[in-house]
């Protein structure tokens, strides 16, 4: 990814910390919200810890993946404690595709676990636990409770409900954020506050390990053509002296916070959070990625984000 | 157009009456005068409405009707949408064949209440009858949708033939809860008279108290039902029944039968000891 600045903008700052005039470029993708309940919270985490493994970047894992908080039991359809997942993927097909290999592998294997829709208002529909239903060989029983059909597929333990219909949803991924800090120290203090900050924001999840992702990557390669990703060397200090280097002076490492969401407007107000966490001694300045606006329709203007908090 | 139909009986009723057909989704389209002139049947003669009950409003989905009709059947039968109100108990056949919308009955409800419904909610605050949620003697299938919530105790073979759709009774049921049952559910969270499930073919019967289960079932295991959980929050939830809290956890007993039929359907018995 690259950044275009914009000449001459005035210097804004947060806590000494300078919000560069730039913007982070995002696309569209299709998103869906599963709710894992379990006997207990340590099984429904222990699921969706899986369900969400290896889905750091559509480039290689056709996946976008995260927890967005975890639930009490009233949130629950069923009354038991739960772990809400968003996953994403750019084309509409492979959502049902993903959603079941991932519910199958790692939800319907996880003792205790129950799997549910968590976008009961999106008009969109997939066909789920009708697909997952055929494990039952013959067994599996449906029930319709509420208007909600329900699959019980019977397991070594007992049985394992799966809702037939999950909603999906016109989403939003990579929206994003870098930390320009004088010292990788500060820069991992200052991401790791950014995630803690955003964590539970509804909405959006950050899919990569930690939240943070320190391979910043640039479209294409320039040696390895076959590449669709490498590294971000504009960004990376070990090459300032041999490349065209964004990095300022004084800046040792950067880092980066990707956000994937159900809409803009929950990963704005999730990168406000972020940003203003991320503002803290040590750090030089926070800059985004994109591409000069030509790639993707959602565009967040880092300065009119941090403004509208301030408004609000 | 009123925001609510508000039909007020005249004078206790002597015999039985029956309104099929006056329904929140057919007085939508009505004036008050309209509805006034709506047929009653009276044995094999109709009278008008409007000499039954003081009608006050129209062209509203939504009706209230006051007054005891526990002699008059046939409350909210096909209704089809809409909300029906009746703040006292009703005769036989409430809800019978209604497929959509909401009937909440104050009483009690007298025989065959929800009698072949295939959608919306039926709720009775008081008791029910025999054959609730069931079909017509000799029907094929009984209810096939919707749901009935009876707040108080049930009578004999609730969802006997029943194809789809739940039936909860939050206290007892009588016999033969579930005779013939095809599919769906039979919730009842107190306790079930004899027979229960005969000649059940794939349909769910939860008992949360007592039950006798007949010998043409086999015991299968002591299980938390995951389906059971979700009823049970969907009943809190939804419909405020009280629950004890510990219901998502429950263990159930598992019968599988009815072995005198497909064998595919089940008894489900709270707690682990008979």
């Amino acid at each position: 990814m690259r950044r275009f600045p914009s000449a001459r903008a005035p210097d804004v700052q947060i806590r000494g910390v300078a919000i560069e005039d730039t913007f982070a470029e995002a696309f569209g993708m299709r998103g869906a919200r599963v709710i894992i309940t379990a006997r207990d919270t340590r099984w429904a985490v222990e699921a969706a810890r899986e369900m969400t493994g290896f889905a750091t970047s559509v480039i290689a894992c056709k996946v976008e993946a995260g927890i967005e908080r975890e639930l009490a039991p009233s949130e629950t359809p069923d009354g038991r404690p739960g772990v809400s997942v968003l996953l994403f993927t750019m084309d509409s097909e492979s959502l049902a595709k993903r959603l079941i290999e991932r519910i199958g592998q790692t939800v319907l294997t996880c003792v205790t676990t129950a799997c549910f829709d968590g976008l009961p208002d999106a008009d969109e529909r997939m066909s789920i636990g009708k697909s997952l239903r055929v494990f039952g060989d013959g067994f599996q029983g449906s029930k319709v409770i509420n208007g909600e059909r329900y699959w019980r597929i019977p397991v070594m333990e007992g049985e394992f409900l799966v809702q037939e219909s999950f909603g999906k949803v016109k989403g939003v991924g990579g929206g994003n954020f870098l930390i320009l800090a004088e010292s990788d120290e500060a820069a991992l203090g200052a991401a790791q506050a950014a995630v803690d900050a955003m964590r539970g924001a509804p909405g959006v999840v950050l899919p990569f390990p930690g939240g943070i992702v320190r391979s910043g990557s640039k479209v294409g390669g320039k040696r390895h053509k076959f590449m669709i990703a490498t590294t971000n060397d504009a960004y990376a200090p070990t090459l300032r002296a041999l490349t065209p280097s964004l990095l300022p002076n004084g800046v040792n490492a950067a880092l980066e916070i990707v956000l994937d969401g159900l809409d803009a407007p929950s990963i704005a107000a999730a990168m406000r959070v972020g940003i203003d966490a991320a503002c803290r001694a040590g750090v030089h300045s926070i800059s985004a990625g994109n591409y000069g606006g030509k790639l993707g329709p959602h565009h967040f203007h880092l300065r009119k984000i941090m403004d509208e908090g301030t408004a609000a | 157009m009123s925001d609510v139909i508000t039909l007020t009986l005249r004078a206790p009723v002597a015999r039985r009456l029956e309104v099929e057909g006056i329904a929140p989704n057919a007085l939508a389209t009505l004036d008050e005068s309209d509805i006034a002139r709506l047929p009653v049947w009276d044995g094999p003669h109709t009278v008008p409405l409007g000499d039954v009950f003081q009608v006050r409003g129209g062209r509203s989905d939504r009706v209230r009707v006051s007054g005891d009709l526990s002699m008059i059947d046939a409350v909210g039968a096909g209704m089809t949408a809409g909300e029906l109100q009746v703040e006292g108990s009703v005769g036989r056949y409430a809800g019978t064949r209604m497929a959509g919308g909401v009937l909440r009955v104050a009483g009690d409800a007298g025989y065959g209440a929800g009698l072949e419904m295939t959608g919306g909610l039926l709720d009775i605050a008081g008791n029910a009858g025999d054959r609730l949620g069931a079909g017509r003697l000799a029907a094929a299938r009984g209810m096939a949708g919707g749901e009935i919530v009876v707040r108080g105790n049930a009578g004999a073979e609730i969802g006997a033939t029943m194809r789809r759709g739940t039936v909860v009774v939050a206290g007892d049921a009588g016999p033969r809860a579930g005779l013939g049952m095809i599919a769906g559910n039979v919730i009842v969270l107190g306790r079930a008279g004899e027979d229960a499930g005969r000649f059940n073919k794939r349909g769910t019967i939860a008992v949360f108290g007592r039950v006798s289960v007949p010998s043409t079932y086999r015991f299968a295991c002591t299980y938390c039902p995951p389906h059971i959980a979700v009823t049970v929050a969907h009943l809190r939830t939804h419909r405020r029944l009280v629950i004890a809290d510990d219901e998502p956890t429950a263990r159930f007993r598992r019968y599988s039968g009815d072995m005198a039929e497909l064998g595919r359907g089940e008894i489900l018995a709270r707690g682990e000891e008979p």
